[in-house]
C-alpha cells in the first residue's frame, strides 16, 4: 500500500480532491451541520469562517473522519471516505493538525516526526530495524525526510529535545512537521494560529507560504477567527451560519460582506463602521 | 411455569445487590472518569461488618432492629471509607489528569482491601444473619416466592427510583450531570466540584456497603466473595456501558436472570452461570444494537 | 542537508551525565549496550551459582522467569500504554501448557517448548483484542481482569489440568546433551533465555514498531491520525506481550516444577503490573529491575507471606504512582530535575481527560 499522497497526489491543480456531500450532524436536537456541500480543489486553500457554535468545528471532524456523519458523504479522489477511520484517511492523502496540538509528549522531537515517517512508508510494524538509523535513510530513499522537514518548520535545533519541554508554538510546529513529512494531498487545519503569538502566527503563516510555493498541488482546508490568516492564504472563504453555508467567495468579498459582520458584531455594530470597512 | 417465574425472581433478587454496586461504580465514574475497581472490595467490607455486628451480644441481626441498624452502620462505614479513599488516594488523579495512574491507583487499592480484609478476617467463611420475618416464603399468584429475595427486590427498586429522583429531578443531580459531562465547565459555572464527587464517592460507598450487607444473609462471606462478585459487577458494567445508571439496572437485572435460569434448568452448568453470563454480556455488547443503545443513549453521561 | 546528520546516533536527554545516567540511557534503549546487558546477568549468574548455589539461587531462579514476564508486560503497560490486569492469564498459561506436556511426557524439547508456550498465549491473546476492539483503555483493562479471573475459576474446576491441587513434577530433563537437572545447569539455562529476550526486547523497543507503539501511548489519536492503524497495533503488541509473558511462565513452571491454579489469580497480574512501574515501564530494562527488586524484597523481608504480599503490592503501586512515575529507573533523572528546581522533569501530561482512553470510535 503505497502512502503519501495516496489518491490525491496525482490531482492536478484543479481537480477536485475532496467532495464533501450534503453532510449533516446534529447532537440530540441541536443540529450542527445541516447539510453542507462543498468541493476543494487541489492547490485550493479554504478558509472556514464563522461564530462558535456555527458548526464549522463540527464539520471539519467529520472531514477529518473524527466525527461520524448522520448523513452526506465525504469523497477523497473518487472513494467514499466517510466511514473510514483517520488512519486510512491518512492514506488516502488526508493530513491533519489540531487546534491544541496533539503531540507525542514524552518522545523526541525528531522521534515524533520518525512516527510519521515510518507509518508513510508502511512501516509502522517493522521490528527488525533501528528507528533512529535504518528508518531514515529509508525515509529518503523513499522521499520523505525527518531533517529536511524539521528544517523547513524551523525545529532543526531541536530535533533531540523531548517535546514534552517545548513551548506552546514550537508543539504546533512538531504537528505541522509530522503532518508534512507525509506529503499529504490535502491538510485539514483546524485554527492553526489559535493561542500562539502575533510574532509566531506571523511566523507560521510565511511557513504555510512557502510549503505552497514548494508543493503548489497541495489543497488546504483551514478554520480561523483571524481574517489576516485568511488574507495572505485563502483563495476561497466559507461563511458558516447555524450549520450551514450562507456565504462563500474570495476573502475580501467575505470580510466586508454585512453576514459576516453581523454574525460577529451584531447587526447594531455594523452602522456604527465606516463604509466598507472592518 | 411456575419453575420460570420462581427462576425468574430469584435472579432478580440475584441481580439487586449487583445493581447498588453498579449504579455506584457508574456514578463515581462519571464525575471522576476513572474506574473504581476497589469498588467491588467495598461491597465485601459492607458484608464483613455486618456479620460482624450481627455475631455481637446486642440481639445481633436477627432482630428487625438490630438488621436495619446492621444494614446503616456496615453502609456508613463504607461510604466513610470510599470518602477515605476519594481524599488520599484518588484526589491526586484528577488533579494530574493523568487517567492511567487513577486506574493503577484503584487496583492497588482492591489489592490492599483484599489484604486488609484477610488479614481481619482471616480466610473461612462467614455468615450473616437476617430477622425471621424475612424468612420462608410467601405466595404471589400460587407462585412461592422467598421472602427475602422480595426484600433485596424492593431494596433494589427504591434504589433504583431514588437515584433516578436525585440524578434527573433535583438540583443536586444536575450538579452531578453538569459535572460529569465538563468537570471544567462546571466548576466555572460556581459548582462545587469537589463537594459533589466526594459527595458521589459517599452515596456510591452507601450503596455498595448496603449491598455486602443485605447480601451477608445469602452468602458465604468470605474472600472468593471478592472473586465473583468483582466479574458480576464488572460484567453488569461492561453490558450496560460505563455511563448509564439505566443500563446498569438493565445489565444487573438480566445477569443476575441469566444466572438463575441457568442454574434452575442446566445445572451441570450451576458454577458457571456467571462466566457464562459475561460471555454473553460480551458478546452482546458487541453484536446486539439494543444493548448498545441502552448504554449509550439517554444523552451520554447519566 | 548533510548525511551525517542523519547517522547521528540518537542523543540524549536532559540531565543524562555520568553513571546515572548511563543506566538511564541503557534503559531507554539508547546506547549500543547489549554487551553490557548480557556481561551483568552473566556475572550474576556466574557469581551466584558459584557462592550461593545453595541458598540464595532459588530466589535467582525465580526472579529470571518474573524478569522475563515484567518484560513482557511491560509491551503491553509501558510500551503501549495499556493497563492490562490479566497478565497472569499469559503468565500462568504459558507454565500450565509446559506442566501439561512435562506430565504427559511429550518429547519435546527444552527450546521448542517454552516457545510453544509463547505462541497459545499469543493465541490467547488474540480474543482478548478482537472483543476490546476499538474500546475505550478501561474496557480493556477490566476484560482482560475478568477474564483471567474467569480461566483461574475454571481451571481450579478442571481435572484434568489438576484442578485445585495443580500439577507437579513439571521438570525439563536435558537441553541436547546437556542436563538440566541439577539448579546450576538451570540457572545457566534460564540466564541465556534472559539475556537472549532482554536483548530482542532493546532491538524491538528501538524499532518502528517500537516507536510507534510509545507514540500510541502517547496520543492514539494523533497517531492514528498520522496513519498509524491504532487497533491492529494493539492486537500485535498484545500478542508480543503475551508471546514473551508465556515463555516466562514455561521456565518459571520448569523452575518451580509445579503449577497451581492460584497463578492465575489477579495478583500475580498485579505483581506484574508493580514490577513495571516499580522498576520503570518507560523503559526497556526498568521492568528487569523492578521483577528483581520485588522478589528480592519480598523474599528478605516477608519470607513469602501472601497477604504481606498483597500489601506490599497495593502498598508499592501508591508509592510509585504518586511519587516516582518514571519508577526506580528515573532516580537519577528525577533527583537532578528536582535540584534544577524543575518539578516534572519538563514533562507536563497534557490535558486529555478522558480523550487519553478513547479510541476513534467510542
Amino acid at each position: 500500500m503505497s502512502g503519501g499522497t495516496g489518491s490525491t497526489g496525482s490531482a492536478s491543480i484543479g481537480e477536485a480532491v475532496m467532495e464533501v456531500r450534503e453532510v449533516r450532524k446534529a447532537f440530540g436536537s441541536v443540529q450542527a451541520v445541516a447539510g453542507v456541500s462543498l468541493t476543494v480543489a487541489a492547490g485550493q486553500v479554504v478558509g472556514l469562517l464563522g461564530p462558535n457554535g456555527a458548526g464549522k468545528s463540527t464539520l471539519f471532524g467529520i472531514m477529518a473522519g473524527a466525527v461520524p456523519p448522520d448523513g452526506g458523504s465525504i469523497l477523497v479522489g473518487g472513494h467514499d471516505v466517510t466511514s473510514w477511520d483517520p488512519w486510512k484517511r491518512r492514506r488516502a492523502g488526508i493530513g491533519r493538525t489540531f487546534q491544541v496540538p496533539r503531540t507525542f509528549e514524552r518522545l523526541t522531537v525528531s522521534d515524533h516526526i520518525a512516527v510519521a515517517v515510518a507509518a508513510e512508508i508502511g512501516s509502522t510494524f517493522n521490528g527488525w530495524r533501528s528507528a533512529d538509523r535504518w528508518l531514515p535513510r529509508r525515509a529518503l530513499a523513499k522521499d520523505r525526510g525527518i531533517m529536511p522537514v524539521l528544517e523547513m518548520t524551523g525545529l532543526a535545533h531541536l530535533s533531540s529535545r523531548v517535546v514534552g519541554s517545548l513551548s506552546f508554538g514550537e508543539r504546533k510546529r512538531v504537528e505541522i512537521a509530522a503532518v508534512l513529512s507525509q506529503r499529504p494531498g490535502i491538510l485539514l487545519m483546524d485554527e492553526p494560529t489559535a493561542g500562539i503569538s502575533a510574532a509566531e502566527a506571523t511566523d507560521l503563516v510565511e511557513l504555510l507560504e512557502s510549503i505552497k510555493a514548494e508543493r503548489p498541488e497541495l489543497a488546504i482546508v483551514l478554520t480561523s477567527h483571524d481574517m489576516d490568516v485568511f488574507f495572505r492564504l485563502a483563495d476561497e472563504v466559507l461563511l458558516m451560519l447555524s450549520g450551514t453555508i450562507a456565504l462563500r467567495g474570495a476573502p475580501e468579498y467575505v470580510r466586508t460582506h454585512e453576514a459576516t459582520i453581523d454574525s460577529y458584531l451584531g447587526s447594531s455594530a455594523r452602522n456604527q463602521l465606516p463604509e466598507g470597512q472592518r | 411455569m411456575d419453575t420460570f417465574i420462581g427462576s425468574f425472581i430469584a435472579g432478580l433478587a440475584i441481580g439487586a445487590p449487583i445493581f447498588l454496586v453498579a449504579s455506584g461504580l457508574v456514578l463515581v465514574f462519571s464525575v471522576m472518569g476513572v474506574l473504581n475497581f476497589a469498588h467491588a472490595g467495598f461491597y465485601l467490607f459492607g458484608a464483613f461488618i455486618f456479620v460482624t455486628l450481627g455475631s455481637d451480644a446486642t440481639g445481633g441481626t436477627t432482630s428487625v432492629g438490630g438488621f436495619i441498624v446492621a444494614v446503616l452502620i456496615a453502609g456508613a462505614i463504607v461510604a466513610g471509607i470510599s470518602v477515605a479513599a476519594e481524599r488520599i488516594v484518588f484526589i491526586r488523579t484528577y488533579k494530574r489528569h493523568d487517567h492511567l495512574a487513577g486506574l493503577m491507583e484503584s487496583f492497588a487499592l482492591l489489592v490492599l482491601v483484599q489484604g486488609v480484609c484477610e488479614l481481619i478476617w482471616g480466610t473461612s467463611a462467614l455468615t450473616g444473619q437476617a430477622p425471621s420475618i424475612l424468612f420462608g416464603t410467601i405466595s404471589i399468584a400460587g407462585v412461592p416466592i422467598s421472602k427475602y429475595n422480595v426484600f433485596l427486590i424492593l431494596v433494589a427498586t427504591i434504589a433504583a427510583i431514588g437515584l433516578w429522583a436525585l440524578v434527573f429531578h433535583t438540583r443536586y443531580g444536575s450538579k452531578i450531570r453538569a459535572v460529569s459531562s465538563d468537570r471544567g465547565m462546571a466548576s466555572a459555572l460556581g459548582i462545587r466540584v469537589a463537594f459533589v464527587t466526594t459527595s458521589v464517592f459517599v452515596i456510591g460507598g452507601l450503596l455498595a456497603g448496603i449491598a455486602g450487607a443485605i447480601d451477608a444473609p445469602t452468602v458465604a462471606v468470605d474472600i472468593s466473595l471478592l472473586n465473583t462478585f468483582t466479574i458480576s459487577m464488572f460484567a453488569a458494567v461492561i453490558l450496560g456501558g460505563f455511563g448509564s445508571i439505566l443500563g446498569a439496572l438493565v445489565a444487573s437485572m438480566t445477569l443476575g436472570v441469566l444466572d438463575s435460569l441457568l442454574a434452575t434448568y442446566v445445572p451441570s452448568l450451576a458454577g458457571y452461570g456467571l462466566y457464562i453470563a459475561f460471555g454473553v454480556a460480551v458478546l452482546a455488547r458487541m453484536y446486539l444494537p439494543a444493548f448498545r443503545e441502552i448504554a449509550i443513549g439517554g444523552g451520554g453521561t447519566i | 542537508m548533510r548525511p551525517s546528520s542523519l547517522l547521528r546516533r540518537q542523543p540524549d536527554a536532559p540531565g543524562d551525565g555520568g553513571l546515572a545516567g548511563l543506566a538511564g540511557r541503557w534503559a531507554r534503549g539508547q546506547t549500543g549496550a547489549d554487551v553490557i546487558v548480557a556481561a551483568v546477568l552473566v556475572i550474576a549468574n556466574l557469581v551466584i551459582v558459584t557462592w550461593f548455589g545453595t541458598g540464595f539461587i532459588f530466589v535467582w531462579l525465580l526472579i529470571m522467569p518474573y524478569i522475563i514476564a515484567a518484560s513482557g508486560t511491560n509491551i503491553t503497560v509501558g510500551w503501549t500504554g495499556r493497563l492490562s490486569f490479566g497478565h497472569a492469564l499469559f503468565f500462568a498459561g504459558g507454565a500450565y501448557v509446559a506442566a501439561k506436556l512435562a506430565t504427559t511426557n511429550v518429547p519435546a524439547g527444552a527450546v521448542v517448548v517454552p516457545l510453544i508456550c509463547g505462541i497459545v498465549a499469543a493465541a490467547l491473546s488474540v480474543p482478548l483484542s478482537v472483543v476490546a476492539h476499538k474500546r475505550r483503555g478501561v474496557y480493556f483493562s477490566v476484560l482482560t481482569l475478568i477474564v483471567a479471573q474467569i480461566v483461574y475459576s475454571v481451571v481450579q474446576n478442571w481435572s484434568w489440568v489438576g484442578g485445585g491441587s495443580g500439577l507437579s513434577n513439571v521438570y525439563v530433563q536435558n537441553l541436547g546433551p546437556i542436563s538440566l537437572v541439577s539448579s546450576d545447569a538451570f540457572a545457566w539455562y534460564s540466564v541465556i533465555w534472559t539475556i537472549v529476550i532482554l536483548i530482542g526486547l532493546r532491538a524491538l523497543y528501538r524499532s518502528p514498531f517500537g516507536l510507534s507503539c510509545r507514540a500510541v501511548r502517547e496520543d492514539g489519536l494523533q497517531a492514528e491520525t498520522l496513519g498509524v492503524p491504532t487497533s491492529r497495533l494493539f492486537t500485535v503488541s498484545l500478542a508480543i506481550s503475551a508471546f514473551i509473558t508465556g515463555i516466562a511462565g514455561a521456565i518459571l513452571a520448569y523452575s518451580e516444577t509445579t503449577v497451581s491454579p492460584t497463578q492465575f489469580y489477579w495478583s500475580v497480574s498485579g505483581t506484574l503490573v508493580v514490577m513495571c512501574l516499580l522498576g520503570g515501564r518507560f523503559s526497556v530494562l526498568g521492568p528487569a529491575i523492578g521483577a528483581a527488586v520485588y522478589i528480592f524484597i519480598q523474599d528478605q523481608l516477608f519470607q513469602n507471606s501472601a497477604s504481606a504480599a498483597d500489601a506490599l503490592t497495593g502498598g508499592s503501586f501508591l508509592l510509585i504512582v504518586l511519587v516516582l512515575p518514571g519508577g526506580l529507573i528515573s532516580i537519577g533523572e528525577r533527583i537532578r530535575a528536582m535540584r534544577a528546581g524543575d518539578s516534572a522533569a519538563g514533562l507536563q501530561p497534557p490535558d486529555f481527560l478522558r480523550e487519553l482512553f478513547a479510541d476513534s470510535k467510542r
